[in-house]
């Protein structure tokens, strides 16, 4: 029964497949040796876990082809994905923790990311969770923030990371 | 010979004249298998008896030792057990006739049980012999010896963690007395010879020693520490991973609240006092005699003065703690008053609105913060009654020394350097006393807790792998023969049940709560053993199969599914070791439920909440069909699984049962009947009854119990239309 469910999904071939830009905003054009598709969105169903793992869909939002890791297509394709990617899944990536104030139950980050720096607030253990050296941080609007690698970032920032988490 | 073991165990429990009343009724051959002490006559007054099970005969004694039943086992056919409110009883059918033996009020209800058994299991094995194995988690009466051996075990591989802590400890003691006696010879030969090299020296020293024993102290403090979390590491590790072998049965006993808090609370009392609680005794009573020595030998006349706190310090502090117990309980516990009334009107403030009693709840807030001001002025009150006078009494002693002292210096029996020691010693003393004193009742109550974690790491599972366990791939054809089963003993739950069911075919099963259903599934999955009969798969005894095969060859998607605090990913994936990604979403497409992960925010990776509280009953149920379908189970179990839902969910949860029940043996406990309409086969449960079995069809021919359900759900189902 799980087979065909497996057999209906069509995993492209990543080194026979080249990306394109798309011609409406937030979608890119797969040209591969079975044809070409116009207009489909990049979707990733496991942004934090397995952010390589793209879901293509149509306009409509159904389902036309997976990828499993877009590391794999070459330079050119793999660009023009992360530029469409880029918007529909922003999550800057925390380079240091500048402070880390708290107020109640409240936390105030004062944060340098790759995007510049920020202040957000986070409420709650949950909003930070930590799945080994990765870090996901949910800010109480829904923000989303990423430190990839803990045990990369500068002594001060971990230690502040470490009391958190 | 273990017979008469037995018999000593279970005669430990009882006085001395019970004892003797036992030994005196029960024959030497005799081997006695259970005695439950009764407390109701059988009119209904208050009164003691003893009911003893030995291998040939049942005996119920009073108080006086007179024989009121005397039972041979052969006589017994059946022992009915029968649960009133306030009071239970024992009935034995005798020559096919019901004798009530015993009476009792609840309780006595786990003694009866325990003898109930005991008497059944010597009907159905008539060997003494497998019912000593049945006996043998009998508790010994040697559990707070063993508790202490078996702490000190944990000890063992950290003994160079020990060894050090230890050794630091006196060493630092030792630090301790020196500071007294350099300032004897301050005193004694500066003061009066003048010399300023000797001062020098003097000093050093002393700072040498403060500074030995500062760095000696953090040393100390570091590697009890770390043994503390060794141990405790270790305790709890092994405690968890006894607890999750432990089988469903103990967690119907024990709540899974004190199961935590053994694990939690427990294990904490007793790394303090494996950690902490230890060498403070040894240190303290290191300091006693250490101190002791010093002053008697320095001069004993003196000693006997520095005494006299002792009395009060011996009795007094334990008085004090038994008294601060109470007090300190009682402001806890008026405490937890004013914080039940703030957890009760704050969520319910619109109800106190609209009744508009604001002015009614502060009254009562204010009332019961006049409580917690007494009790805390309660407290206040024992410290002042007790400390001060405490003060008082040693300052008074060391008073008199320095009067006594003083006529000795006088009299150039001890040099006044000599009395300024002493009287620092003696101050010294006192420290270590009360110490001493207060641990007695922390140390206590480690070896309650070491006991109840001892308590659990003795049940074995009751459900284990047999020695010749067989693994083989599960085809899912199931058979239930004369199944009878209860979870307390004689309150069947399930009555001669037999029930076919082929690979592939889909069976739905139908009753009223209560009926059994359930408890058929958790039979299949060997959540508990059955109690006659026995249940079959692929034609071999599923106690015959190993555990593990069974169970992850048998997917389960329960009625109100239980999501670990993760994320989706986490839950769909969570019996499997190896995650293809492709999978997870295969499945979550055959469970209907793709499309509404794709829409949250972090889709697959999107935590669910403390059981999955972030989502919808609905969305629940389907996730824990997608964490099933991944399994490919042979066979599956769908408990109620559209009950909690409303009627678009439940057209999705249908389709997704649809994808699923294809190509596997599929059993589906359902309340509402429109889910059953495609299965093979309806089996109708009543009071752990099958009592009809067919199609849809055949069943509404029928037009018993089926039908009837049918016809309610009809009707209702209409009157819903007609509103609507």
């Amino acid at each position: 029964m799980l087979e065909d469910f497996l057999s209906k999904t069509w995993v492209l071939d990543v080194k026979k497949t080249r990306i394109l830009k798309g011609e409406k905003p937030n979608t890119v054009k797969i040209v591969g040796s079975n044809g070409e598709f116009l207009e489909v969105v990049p979707k990733k169903p496991f942004p934090i876990s397995n952010p390589y793992f793209l879901i293509f869909t149509d306009v409509q939002g159904n389902e036309v082809c997976v990828m499993e890791d877009y590391r794999e297509t070459d330079a050119e394709s793999r660009k023009n994905l992360e530029e469409t990617l880029e918007k529909l899944y922003f999550i800057p990536v925390i380079r240091r923790v500048r402070k880390l104030e708290t107020s109640g139950d409240e936390f105030i980050w004062h944060v340098e990311t790759n995007r510049g720096s920020r202040e957000f607030k986070t409420r709650g253990r949950r909003s930070v969770n930590r799945s080994g050296e990765k870090i996901v941080i949910i800010d109480t609007n829904d923000n989303v923030y990423i430190v990839e690698d803990i045990s990369k970032v500068d002594e001060h920032s971990r230690m502040l990371l470490e009391t958190v988490t | 010979m273990e017979h008469v073991e037995t018999s000593g165990i279970i005669l430990e429990k009882l006085g001395e004249e019970e004892r003797k009343l036992v030994e005196k009724e029960t024959r030497p051959e005799e081997t006695i298998l259970s005695i439950a002490t009764g407390d109701l006559s059988d009119d209904g007054n208050y009164s003691k008896y003893l009911f003893i099970v030995t291998n040939k005969r049942v005996l119920k004694l009073d108080e006086k030792g007179l024989k009121q039943v005397e039972l041979e086992i052969g006589r017994i056919t059946q022992v009915v057990f029968n649960d009133y409110l306030g009071n239970s009883e024992l009935i034995l059918v005798v020559d096919g006739r019901e004798v009530p033996v015993a009476r009792f009020s609840k309780d006595k209800i786990s003694e009866f049980r325990h003898a109930a058994g005991v008497v059944n299991a010597l009907l159905q094995y008539k060997d003494p012999r497998e019912i000593e194995f049945k006996l043998y988690f009998e508790k010994n009466g040697k559990s707070r010896k063993s508790a202490i051996i078996w702490l000190m075990s944990y000890l063992k591989p950290h003994w160079y963690l020990v060894l050090t802590g230890l050794t630091l400890s006196v060493v630092i003691t030792g630090l301790n007395l020196v500071p007294p006696s350099l300032l004897r010879t301050l005193i004694d030969q500066i003061a009066t010879q003048k010399q300023e090299t000797t001062l020098l020296n003097l000093t050093v020293l002393l700072i040498t020693i403060y500074a030995l024993n500062t760095l000696l102290g953090i040393l100390q403090n570091y590697s009890l520490s770390l043994l503390s979390q060794k141990l405790v590491y270790s305790m709890r590790r092994d405690l968890y991973s006894h607890v999750q072998e432990l089988s469903m049965s103990f967690y119907d006993k024990m709540s899974t609240g004190r199961v935590i808090s053994r694990i939690t609370d427990d294990i904490g009392r007793v790394q303090w006092f494996l950690v902490w609680g230890i060498p403070s005794l040894i240190i303290n009573v290191l300091s006693i005699i250490g101190i002791g020595i010093i002053i008697f030998t320095m001069d004993y006349r003196l000693s006997l003065f520095a005494l006299l706190p002792f009395p009060l310090i011996i009795l007094g502090i334990p008085r004090f703690r038994s008294k601060a117990r109470l007090v300190y309980h009682k402001a806890w516990r008026k405490w937890a008053d004013v914080s039940s009334l703030l957890v009760d009107t704050i969520p319910g403030i619109s109800v106190v609105k609209s009744f508009a009693k604001e002015k009614g709840e502060v009254n009562r807030f204010i009332e019961r913060m006049n409580e917690v001001v007494k009790a805390n002025l309660d407290i206040t009150r024992l410290h002042l009654s007790f400390f001060p006078i405490l003060g008082f009494v040693s300052s008074a002693g060391a008073a008199i020394v320095w009067y006594v002292g003083g006529l000795h210096v006088i009299s150039g029996d001890i040099s006044p350097g000599t009395l300024v020691a002493f009287v620092s010693y003696m101050w010294m003393f006192y420290g270590p006393i009360q110490t001493v004193t207060n641990l007695a009742e922390p140390l206590q109550q480690a070896v309650t807790s070491g006991e109840r974690i001892l308590e659990i790491l003795r049940i074995d599972p009751a459900i284990k792998d047999a020695p010749d366990a067989q693994d083989f791939e599960i085809m899912g054809d199931i058979r239930f023969e004369n199944v009878t089963f209860g979870y307390e003993p004689f309150i069947p739950v399930l009555k001669n049940i037999n029930l076919e069911i082929r690979r592939g075919e889909m069976v739905g099963i139908v009753g009223q709560s209560g009926s059994g259903k359930t408890t058929l599934t958790k039979l299949l999955l060997r959540f508990y053993d059955v109690n006659e009969g026995r249940i079959l798969i692929d034609g071999v005894d599923i106690r015959k199969i190993r555990l593990e095969r069974l169970r992850k060859s048998i997917g389960i998607v329960a009625q109100d599914p239980f999501l670990f605090d993760n994320s989706v990913l986490f839950n769909i994936t969570y019996g499997l070791e190896k995650v293809d990604l492709k999978k997870v979403i295969a499945a979550a497409k055959a469970a209907n439920i793709h499309e509404t992960i794709m829409n949250l925010p972090l889709a697959y990776d999107s935590p669910v909440g403390e059981r999955g509280s972030r989502l919808s009953g609905g969305e629940r149920q389907r996730i824990a069909i997608a964490r099933a379908i991944i399994l490919e189970p042979k066979i599956l179990i769908m408990d109620e699984a559209t009950s909690s839902v409303d009627t678009l969910a439940e057209r999705q949860i249908q389709q997704a049962l649809d994808n699923i029940s294809k190509e596997r043996t599929t059993i589906v406990i359902a309340h509402r009947l429109s889910t059953l309409q495609r299965s093979n086969k309806i089996v109708v449960m009543d009071k752990g009854r099958i009592v009809e079995t067919g199609t849809h069809e055949e069943l509404l021919r029928l037009n018993g119990l089926y039908a009837k359900i049918y016809k309610a759900q009809f009707a209702e189902a209409e009157k819903q239309v007609a509103v609507a």
